[in-house]
C-alpha cells in the first residue's frame, strides 16, 4: 500500500511541473498569437539566412 | 499621365505572375525573367526584388497571392515621417542601436504575407528583425536606427503592397492584455488540482471500508485540502467579487448562488475531513470551477485583428502639413490652432474644420454626412473635419483644433460619455433573479423543516440544497452557445464584439438603417439615361466636353458614354458650382446641373435628383441621374425585416431615393432624411424612450453616436480591414441583403438556451430531491456534477452548429 503514497507524490511532481511549464508560456506571451507559429514553422529555412 | 493618353493595346487577357489579376492589355515584361508578364511596373519590381533576394518562395506557398501594386500617389505623403517628434511617437522601444515599432496592416491575408514580412529583414537593409502576429494583423520590427528611418519603412512596406495604417490612434500604446492572462493562469491552475483531485479520490471510491491505512487516508486528505485551496481562493476570486458588489447594489445576480455553492462545497469538504465524517466534495469543487473558467474564457472570446472601439482619432490622419512663411512643415494633428494654414492633398481628409483659402476644391463627405455625392467649395467656406478633398491640392486655415471639430463634438457629448458603463443584464443575469431567491427560500426553508427533528440533519440539507443548486449548468451553457454562434456569425463575415451581443441581438425589435453605405454601395454607381434624347452623334460631342472636366460627375459621364470622344473642342469653359461650356464642331454644349443648363428656359426635372442636364445649341435634350447603386438582393431582405421588425431609416442625404425605399420597405417604415448625426442619435433616443430596442446599422462616422446608443450598434465595412466606427458588431457591406437571416442565427440561439435551461433546471429538480431529503452523498455529487456540466456543454455547442448549418445551407439557397 506503501506504493500509493509514493505514487501520488511522483504525479504531484509530473503535474507540477506541467502546471509550472504552461504559466511560463502563457507568461512568455505564447498564447497571445496561436496562429502564426502554426504558419512560421512551415516556411523552408534557407541556407545563407544568418540569424540577427 | 502618360499611360492613359497613348491606349493600351488590346491583347488575349493573362493574368500578372506576381498579384494574379487578370489584364487585357499589353503586359509587361520583365527584362530580367522573359518569362513572367505582369501587369503594371509596381508587381514587377516586386518581383525582380524578391528574386534577387531569393524569397520566390512566396509564389509557392499560395497561387498568385501577390498583393497589387498599390501605385504610390506620391512619396510626398510619408513626408510627415522625417519628423523626429512625429517619427518617434509611433516607437516602442528607442535606443541609439536599435528601435521598435508595431504596424497595423490589414492588407495581411495568407500565409505568403507572413512569409515575406518577416523575411522583411532580408529585404531591408537595417532592420534587425520582423515578427508577425496574423490574428491581429500588426507587424513588429526591430531595426537599426542609425541606418533606417522610419519613413524608409513605411515607404517600403507601401512599395511591395502592405501600406501600414498611419492614423492618430497608433499613438496609443497597448497594454498586454493582463486580464487575459489571469484567466489562463486560472483555467491553469483549476485543471491542475481537478486532475489531483480527481485522482486522489479514486483509491476513496474504489476501497469499499476505506483505505486501511490511517497514513495514506491523512496523506490524501491533507493533499485534497492542499489543492483545493487554491481553487477556493485564487481561482474563484472573481466571483466573490461579483457577487458582493451585487448585494451591494441589492441585486442577486448569478454569481451570488456560485459563490453560496463553491463556499458551502469547501466549507462541507472542510467539515467532514476534520471530523474524519467523509471524504468531502474536493473532485466535485475542483472540476465545477475548472469548467466554469472555461466557460468565461470563451465568453471574453473575440475577433483579435478587429477594433471595434474606433473612435474618430483612428479616421484622422496622425499628421498634417501646415504652411509657415510659405514653407511647408509636418505637424501633429493634435498640434494645430486655429489660425495655422493648412495644405491638404487630393483624397487627403481635412483634420479639423477649417475655411477655404484657395478658390475652389471638391469635398467627399459621404462617410462624414451621408451625402452621397461630392459638394463643391469655395473661397471662404467652412470645410468640415473628416471631409475628403478631391482634386487637387488645397489651403485652408484653421478654425477649431481638431478635437473641438463639429465631427469630434459628437465624442465629447456628455450623453455620448454616460453610454460608457452602462450594466448590461445578460440572460443569465435575467433568469438568475428568479433562481436564486428560489434556491435560497429552498435551502431556508429546508433547514427549518429538518431542524424540528435535528440540527446536524438540518445543516446538512441546507449544506446540500446550495451545493445542488449551484447553477454552473445556467452559467455555461449561455457562454457556450453563444461562443459556437458567434464563430458561425464570423464565416458568415458578420463578426461580434463579444458572445453577449448575441444576447442583445435576440432582444431588438426594432431595426434603424442608414442609407448611403449601408443600403447602398458607395463605389458603385448607376446612371440612369432614360430621360436623355441625343444622337450618337450628340454623344460623341458630349463625350468630348467631358473629357476635359475633372469634376467627378463629368468623369463618369465620360466612362458611360459610348465612342471615343476624340473630337478637338474649340472652346471650352467650366463655370465653377454650375457646369461646362464647349464649343466643339460649331455647336455649342452645355453640360452641370439644373439651373445652369436650363437658365432662361422652361424648367422641369426634378429637382431632387443629383443629375446632369445636357443641351446642344441652347435646346435641352434631357438629363442623366445618377444614384448610388442598391446592394443587390436588397429588395427581398427588405421585406423579410419590414415583416419581422419595425423598420427605420435615418439617412443624411436627400429625399430623393424616399420612393425607392418605401416601394421596398413598405407603407410601415418610417423615414428621415438629412439628419445630423445628433439629429440620429436623438433619434435612436426616442425609439428607446419608447420602450424599443434598437438595432442600429450604419457604416459612417455621422452614425457613431447612433451606433453606441443603440442596444446593438453593427457598423458596415466594405471589407473588414476597413476603418469602421465603435461598434458591437461589424458586417461586410455585401452580406448587408443576409442581415434578416443573420439575424435568425440570433433567435435560434435563444432556442438552444431554452432547451438547455430547461434540461438543467430537471438536473436540478432531481438534485434537489436528494438534497432536500438529507441523503446526498460524495458520490452522487461527484456523479452529477460533472455529468450535467458535461451534457450541458456538448448540447449546447452541438445544437449551434446544428441550427448554424441549416441556416448557411438556406443563405446558400438564396444566393442561387
Amino acid at each position: 500500500m506503501e506504493i500509493i503514497a509514493f505514487l501520488m507524490g511522483v504525479s504531484l511532481l509530473v503535474a507540477g511541473f506541467f502546471l509550472y511549464a504552461f504559466i511560463k508560456s502563457v507568461k512568455s506571451g505564447q498564447y497571445e498569437d496561436d496562429y502564426t507559429p502554426s504558419v512560421r514553422m512551415l516556411f523552408e529555412d534557407q541556407a545563407e539566412e544568418t540569424n540577427p | 499621365m502618360a499611360a492613359y493618353s497613348d491606349a493600351p493595346s488590346k491583347v488575349a487577357a493573362s493574368s500578372c505572375f506576381h498579384c494574379g489579376n487578370q489584364f487585357s492589355y499589353q503586359p509587361i515584361v520583365s527584362t530580367l525573367f522573359k518569362d513572367k508578364v505582369f501587369c503594371c511596373t509596381g508587381c514587377k519590381s516586386v518581383y525582380e526584388l524578391l528574386e534577387e533576394k531569393g524569397l520566390c518562395q512566396y509564389y509557392d506557398l499560395n497561387n498568385n497571392q501577390g498583393q497589387s501594386f498599390s501605385e504610390m500617389r506620391s512619396d510626398l505623403r510619408f513626408g510627415f515621417l522625417d519628423e523626429p517628434a512625429i517619427a518617434k511617437s509611433l516607437l516602442s522601444f528607442d535606443s541609439a542601436e536599435q528601435a521598435v515599432l508595431s504596424f497595423h496592416l490589414p492588407q495581411m491575408h495568407c500565409s505568403a504575407c507572413i512569409y515575406l514580412l518577416e523575411n522583411f529583414h532580408r529585404l531591408v537593409e537595417g532592420v534587425l528583425a520582423a515578427r508577425v502576429d496574423f490574428p491581429r494583423r500588426q507587424l513588429r520590427l526591430d531595426f537599426d536606427p542609425r541606418i533606417l528611418s522610419v519613413r524608409k519603412i513605411v515607404e517600403t512596406l507601401t512599395a511591395i503592397g502592405y501600406e501600414p495604417q498611419l492614423n492618430m490612434a497608433v499613438n496609443q500604446k497597448k497594454a498586454v492584455d493582463k486580464e487575459s492572462r489571469h484567466m489562463l493562469y486560472r483555467i491553469g491552475i483549476a485543471g491542475f488540482c481537478f486532475g489531483n483531485l480527481m485522482l486522489l479520490g479514486f483509491p476513496e471510491y474504489l476501497a469499499e471500508d476505506g483505505l486501511n491505512s490511517p497514513m495514506i487516508e491523512r496523506a490524501i486528505s491533507i493533499l485534497n485540502v492542499l489543492l483545493i485551496v487554491p481553487v477556493v481562493t485564487y481561482v474563484s476570486k472573481d466571483y466573490y467579487i461579483s457577487a458582493l458588489a451585487g448585494l451591494k447594489q441589492k441585486i442577486l445576480n448569478i454569481d451570488v448562488p456560485i459563490s453560496l455553492g463553491i463556499l458551502a462545497l469547501f466549507f462541507q469538504s472542510l467539515y467532514e475531513t476534520l471530523s474524519a465524517t467523509g471524504s468531502g466534495y474536493y473532485d466535485s469543487l475542483g472540476g465545477l470551477l475548472f469548467f466554469l473558467m472555461l466557460g468565461k474564457y470563451l465568453q471574453r472570446k473575440t475577433f483579435n485583428r478587429l477594433s471595434f472601439e474606433h473612435d474618430y482619432r483612428s479616421f484622422f490622419p496622425l499628421a498634417s502639413i501646415k504652411i509657415v512663411n510659405g514653407k511647408e512643415e509636418s505637424i501633429n494633428i493634435t498640434q494645430l490652432v486655429p489660425g495655422d494654414y493648412v495644405l491638404v492633398r487630393n483624397e487627403e481628409i481635412v483634420p479639423a474644420d477649417a475655411v477655404l483659402v484657395s478658390d475652389k476644391t471638391l469635398m467627399d463627405y459621404s462617410f462624414v454626412t451621408g451625402e452621397s455625392h461630392p459638394v463643391e467649395k469655395f473661397r471662404g467656406d467652412i470645410l468640415f473635419a473628416g471631409g475628403k478633398v478631391i482634386g487637387g491640392a488645397v489651403e485652408a486655415e484653421v478654425l477649431k483644433p481638431a478635437s473641438q471639430s463639429y465631427l469630434t463634438q459628437l465624442w465629447n457629448d456628455e450623453a455620448f460619455k454616460k453610454l460608457v458603463d452602462q450594466p448590461y443584464q445578460n440572460i443569465t443575469d435575467r433568469i438568475s433573479k428568479v433562481f436564486t431567491p428560489l434556491v435560497l427560500a429552498l435551502a431556508i426553508g429546508g433547514f427549518a423543516f429538518w431542524s424540528i427533528s435535528s440540527l446536524p440533519l438540518a445543516i446538512r440539507v441546507l449544506v446540500s440544497v446550495l451545493i445542488i443548486a449551484c447553477p454552473c449548468a445556467l452559467a455555461l451553457s449561455a457562454p457556450f452557445t453563444y461562443s459556437t454562434m458567434m464563430h458561425r456569425l464570423g464565416l458568415q463575415h458578420l463578426y461580434l464584439k463579444n458572445p453577449d451581443v448575441i444576447d442583445r441581438l435576440t432582444r431588438i425589435d426594432t431595426v434603424v438603417l442608414d442609407k448611403t453605405g449601408t443600403l447602398t454601395q458607395t463605389d458603385l454607381q448607376t446612371i440612369d439615361s432614360s430621360k436623355l434624347f441625343l444622337s450618337d452623334e450628340d454623344k460623341e460631342l458630349v463625350k468630348s466636353a467631358c473629357r476635359n472636366s475633372t469634376h467627378p460627375l463629368s468623369k463618369l459621364l465620360y466612362q458611360y458614354l459610348p465612342g471615343n470622344g476624340s473630337k478637338k473642342v474649340d472652346l471650352f469653359d467650366e463655370i465653377k458650382g454650375r457646369g461646362i461650356l464647349a464649343i466643339i464642331d460649331g455647336q455649342e454644349v452645355t453640360i452641370g446641373s439644373r439651373t445652369f443648363v436650363m437658365e432662361g428656359l422652361p424648367q422641369s426635372g426634378n429637382p431632387g435628383l443629383t443629375a446632369v442636364y445636357i443641351a446642344i445649341n441652347n435646346e435641352v435634350r434631357g438629363y442623366v441621374s445618377f444614384t448610388n447603386a442598391w446592394r443587390s438582393g436588397l429588395e427581398e431582405a427588405a421585406s423579410l425585416l419590414a415583416a419581422r421588425y419595425r423598420v427605420v431609416i435615418l439617412s443624411g442625404d436627400n429625399d430623393s431615393e424616399a420612393p425607392r425605399l418605401r416601394q421596398m420597405f413598405g407603407t410601415n417604415t418610417v423615414m428621415y432624411f438629412n439628419q445630423s448625426p445628433s439629429d440620429k442619435l436623438q433619434k435612436i433616443q426616442e425609439l428607446q424612450a419608447q420602450g424599443r430596442r434598437v438595432l442600429m446599422v450604419g457604416d459612417g462616422l455621422n452614425d457613431a453616436g447612433a451606433l453606441k446608443k443603440a442596444e446593438v450598434g453593427m457598423a458596415v465595412a466594405e471589407d473588414s480591414s476597413q476603418f469602421s466606427p465603435a461598434s458591437d458588431a461589424i458586417l461586410e457591406g455585401a452580406k448587408v441583403p443576409f442581415l434578416p437571416v443573420l439575424l435568425q442565427y440570433a433567435t435560434n440561439s435563444r432556442k438552444i438556451l431554452r432547451n438547455n435551461l430547461m434540461m438543467s433546471l430537471g438536473y436540478n429538480a432531481v438534485g434537489l430531491s436528494f438534497a432536500l431529503s438529507g441523503s446526498l452523498s460524495p458520490l452522487v455529487s461527484a456523479i452529477m456534477m460533472p455529468l450535467s456540466t458535461i451534457t450541458v456543454v456538448s448540447l449546447a455547442v452541438g445544437q449551434a452548429h446544428y441550427r448554424a448549418s441549416r441556416l448557411d445551407a438556406s443563405m446558400l439557397k438564396r444566393k442561387k
